[in-house]
């Protein structure tokens, strides 16, 4: 799985969010991982949404701004965690071999 | 994907809040927002892939990109879709009338049993007959058949009310109708009880007489007056019910078929159907009647033994072998022009994919994959070719409507022909196939890059698809033409075959007065006397005369030549029948009016009527037959047993009596007794005519009477071969125009290719008339292959044309030299106009564009 799309699915751990949301979210987690280009979250955003990790609602936001909300749906959660277990497993194995290098 | 815009404007708002809240001005911040957002459009195509199918997408792009293409090349277009519009169109329409008469299924059941059987003698011209005696053996003893049944035939007939009305009636066996499968749709079957002698006259009507004289009601137990007797209907003919003959008939009657009619010396001529048994073949079928044939054999005459053959063909075979040529004749022509319209789409989209080929490269240099332009050439190919099917099959419904305009009464079940789909979605299929082949023209020769650099002079590939195509189209075109040419040669020879008469200002008024109540001896001849009278009495009419047929047809009577007796005794001492001899009953008015001329003796008189004299005039060729070197007149020649012996009086010119194109018979010709089926020749302007009909009302309300000029009996002699000429004709026409299209596309393509080679020539000193010439040869050398293949073919089929031409040989140099003079016309002024735009290439900007 693309970091990006973990970043995404990671952000929505806490509860669902809009594309702007999850755009500040990851800019504070990662710094300038999307500092290019803010848009190019959403071919991903939708690409989730189609897989069924994802699902998306107009809704409002605390400001009373009508924005697309994106919710983890269970089978995401799933992979979220699968990609967490991967994620860590690759770091680990990074630092490994760091150390013996 | 509004839903898509929305949230990409709702993220940019959000974020350009944030920037006013960071300390920007609204203008400012909305801009960085977007600035921060990045490349929209990029954006965009990456959410769209990832929400529609990229293909479709791409479908959508190419189909518009087609259509703008399309509308900014006309001339391509309106070509591509004509040559496939007239390809489609023409085949379809044809097809459907024409697979009416070959391929249909037959209304009856397991029609494959069916035979049409019966014996045939040159005296019959071809007509299969059994006599009605030998139907009664032969049904007893064979064993070839499950069931076997006769019919006399369709014959006028008159439902004689007060508006009484011409109809068709046939006498049918009992079991006719069960031999087809068929039952009645109401009412019931005919029974071998009601052929007995004396028995009730019942009758059966046809679906059709069902509505129109009973509105669809009750009618089984109503009587008919049928030819002046009373007559119960028994029954009603089911909807599909058709003779096996393919007659139209509107009334089925029993036929007097008993002890009685058998014992009687009178043998009926009957037309006889048979259903095989199962796993017997006609071979078998001929072999097992072999037995009773021989047998009937024996009670013939003589001189007929030898001539006299058993025949067995299925029933199809039988009822389609007069228009199975014509058809198939037909069928081959919309073929090629069809491969003609094929062709010519064919080059005209190579001649497009290789005028393309910069665009192409350009595109392929700015990132088109192969596959993407492959794609997109075959969607403008696919446009085309539905578009073409469409309006081909629009122009099918038309052409059938015209068609059945065009065509002459008698073409069985032409009215009914409809837009055939699976003719439709065949030629589609075709043209189709053929569109997105050629279309893979750019796809097969991939656009590179080094198609751009113009500056490098390129030799001209050598092309052999397109002039390949273009030779195709030419010989097929030609063999049209050669067939077409053929075919208006042979109706010109109809159309001046003398017939023997002058027809001009005469008209025929035909009645056939029913035996019901012209059954006295004399009455008939009462009747026609007083007719005559009357006629001649009318203001306007100026001579009458009373026959009882006309020509070109005759064959109300005819005798067997070796049973004539002159002067007392048979002279005839060949083997055979020596053929048919045609007997006129005719008034003395009959030659002066006809302008049949008297060779030798007299004509008739008056006086030799008034007289009662038993006198006869012979044709010319009967008079070399039966007195070759001498003269008739004065001797005593006898027709008949039944007939007087008459006095030959004269000799007369020969007429046409057996159609126009079949040979005529040697004719005798009687005074006239007035018998039931004639008609009165009158000589009158038309004014006259209605008066003539009223003669007839005054002597008898419930005749029907039925008037015609004489031209108009001639011309529908010939209606059928002016039809099928027509036909050819117009797809002759259609062909040519389809290869000289074609011929101009490739030369002018090809032309315009070397515009910058042409232009060097000119610059070099070469003149208008050299370049000219060049290109003609070069269109020249094509034609003439195009000839050569095209004369080769007519060639190998042409002999198939034989059976339809009339005194010409399907080699006949003159029609063959027309099609080829045509052809050579037409290509050279295909050619001629590319020729001339070349020869006027302006160096100067021809050396540009290198």
């Amino acid at each position: 799985m693309a970091p990006l799309e973990l970043l995404i699915l990671k952000s929505l751990e806490n509860g669902p969010n809009h594309g702007f949301g999850i755009t500040l979210h990851i800019q504070e987690a990662s710094g300038g991982l999307l500092a290019v280009e803010e848009g190019s979250l959403y071919p991903a955003l939708h690409r989730l949404d189609k897989e069924g990790v994802l699902t998306a609602e107009w809704g409002t936001t605390p400001a009373g701004r009508k924005a697309r909300f994106y919710k983890l749906t269970p089978a995401g959660r799933k992979r979220l965690a699968k990609a967490g277990e991967q994620w860590a497993s690759v770091t680990k194995g990074m630092a490994r071999l760091m150390r013996f290098a | 994907m509004s839903d898509w815009r929305e949230e990409m404007e709702s993220h940019i708002e959000m974020r350009a809040e944030e920037n006013i809240r960071a300390g920007m001005t609204p203008a400012e911040a909305r801009r960085a927002a977007e600035r921060a957002f990045g490349n929209r459009g990029r954006i965009n195509e990456a959410v769209r892939a990832v929400t529609v199918p990229v293909w479709l997408e791409q479908a959508g792009q190419d189909l518009r990109y087609a259509l703008r293409g399309l509308r900014k090349s006309p001339g391509f277009t309106l070509t591509a879709l004509a040559a496939l519009t007239i390809g489609i169109g023409a085949s379809t329409a044809v097809f459907s009338f024409v697979d009416r008469i070959l391929f249909r299924p037959l209304p009856y059941s397991n029609e494959r049993e069916l035979v049409w059987f019966g014996m045939t003698a040159p005296i019959t011209a071809g007509a299969e007959f059994v006599l009605d005696n030998d139907f009664a053996i032969w049904s007893k003893g064979q064993t070839a058949f499950s069931g076997m049944t006769v019919t006399a035939g369709a014959t006028d007939c008159t439902l004689s009310e007060e508006n009484p009305a011409k109809l068709r009636c046939a006498r049918v066996e009992s079991s006719f109708l069960t031999l087809f499968g068929y039952g009645p749709a109401a009412g019931r079957d005919l029974r071998p009880a009601d052929m007995e002698e004396g028995a009730p006259p019942v009758v059966l009507i046809s679906h059709g007489l069902w509505q129109r004289r009973f509105g669809g009601g009750g009618a089984i137990g109503k009587s008919l007056d049928v030819d002046g007797v009373r007559s119960v209907v028994a029954g009603v003919l089911p909807e599909n019910f058709e003779m096996p003959s393919l007659a139209h008939v509107d009334i089925l009657q029993p036929m007097r078929l008993n002890a009685t009619t058998l014992s009687s010396p009178n043998r009926m001529l009957l037309t006889a159907f048979a259903r095989l048994n199962p796993g017997v073949s006609i071979v078998e079928a001929r072999a097992r009647l072999e037995p009773l044939f021989q047998a009937s054999l024996k009670t013939v005459p003589g001189g007929f033994v030898k001539e006299v053959k058993l025949v067995i063909h299925p029933l199809r075979d039988r009822q389609v072998r007069d228009s199975r040529t014509a058809a198939l004749l037909l069928l081959g022509a919309v073929a090629m022009v069809l491969l003609i319209a094929v062709a010519n789409v064919a080059n005209l989209l190579l001649a497009r994919a290789a005028a393309r080929r910069r665009e192409l490269a350009v595109r392929a240099a700015i990132g088109a994959s192969a596959g993407r332009l492959a794609r997109q050439a075959l969607t403008e190919s696919a446009v085309i070719g539905l578009l073409g099917c469409v309006l081909g099959v629009g122009l099918a419904v038309g052409l059938l409507a015209l068609i059945r305009q065009a065509a002459p009464e008698g073409i069985a079940r032409l009215a009914e022909a409809t837009v055939d789909w699976r003719v439709a979605a065949t030629a589609a299929a075709v043209s189709l196939f053929a569109a997105l082949l050629f279309g893979m023209a750019p796809a097969l020769r991939p656009a590179s890059v080094a198609g751009l650099a113009g500056t490098r002079a390129s030799a001209p590939r050598r092309e052999w698809l397109r002039p390949a195509l273009v030779v195709a189209q030419i010989a097929m075109s030609l063999m049209l033409l050669c067939g077409a040419g053929l075919l208006l040669r042979s109706l010109w020879n109809l159309s001046n075959v003398p017939v023997g008469i002058s027809t001009t200002g005469l008209y025929a008024v035909h009645a056939q007065l029913p035996r019901a109540r012209y059954g006295a001896e004399d009455a008939p001849h009462q009747f026609w006397t007083r007719a005559e009278a009357a006629l001649a009495a009318l203001p306007g009419v100026q001579r009458v005369a009373i026959a009882d047929s006309l020509p070109p047809l005759s064959r109300q009577m005819a005798v067997i030549f070796s049973m004539l007796k002159i002067d007392g005794v048979s002279r005839y001492r060949g083997q055979q029948t020596g053929g048919m001899v045609a007997v006129r009953f005719v008034t003395p008015n009959y030659f002066s009016m006809l302008q049949i001329p008297v060779r030798k003796g007299r004509g008739f008189t008056e006086a030799d009527r008034r007289d009662g004299a038993n006198v006869m005039l012979i044709s010319e060729s009967l008079a070399a037959r039966l007195f070759p070197g001498g003269d008739p007149v004065g001797h005593r020649v006898r027709t008949s047993d039944g007939e007087p012996e008459c006095e030959v009086v004269g000799v007369v010119a020969g007429v046409r009596n057996a159609g126009l194109t079949e040979p005529s018979d040697p004719e005798a010709y009687m005074l006239s007794s007035g018998r039931r089926s004639f008609s009165a020749l009158i000589e009158a302007d038309s004014r006259t005519i209605p008066f003539a009909r009223e003669v007839f009302r005054t002597l008898d309300p419930r005749l029907v009477v039925e008037v015609e000029s004489l031209d108009e009996r001639v011309g529908k002699h010939r209606e059928r071969p002016r039809f099928r000429t027509l036909l050819l004709g117009g797809f002759a026409v259609t062909g040519l125009l389809l290869a000289a299209i074609g011929l101009y596309g490739v030369i002018a393509l090809l032309t315009a290719q070397r515009t910058g080679e042409i232009g060097i020539r000119i610059a070099l000193g070469a003149t208008a008339g050299a370049i000219r010439t060049m290109v003609l040869r070069q269109a020249g050398a094509w034609t003439l292959a195009g000839v050569a293949l095209g004369l080769a073919g007519a060639a190998a089929v042409s002999d198939w044309l034989r059976t339809l031409l009339f005194e010409v040989k399907p080699s006949a140099p003159g029609p063959l030299l027309a099609a080829v003079a045509v052809l050579l016309l037409a290509a050279f002024a295909a050619a001629w106009l590319p020729a001339r735009r070349a020869s006027r290439v302006e160096p100067v900007q021809a050396l540009r564009e290198l």
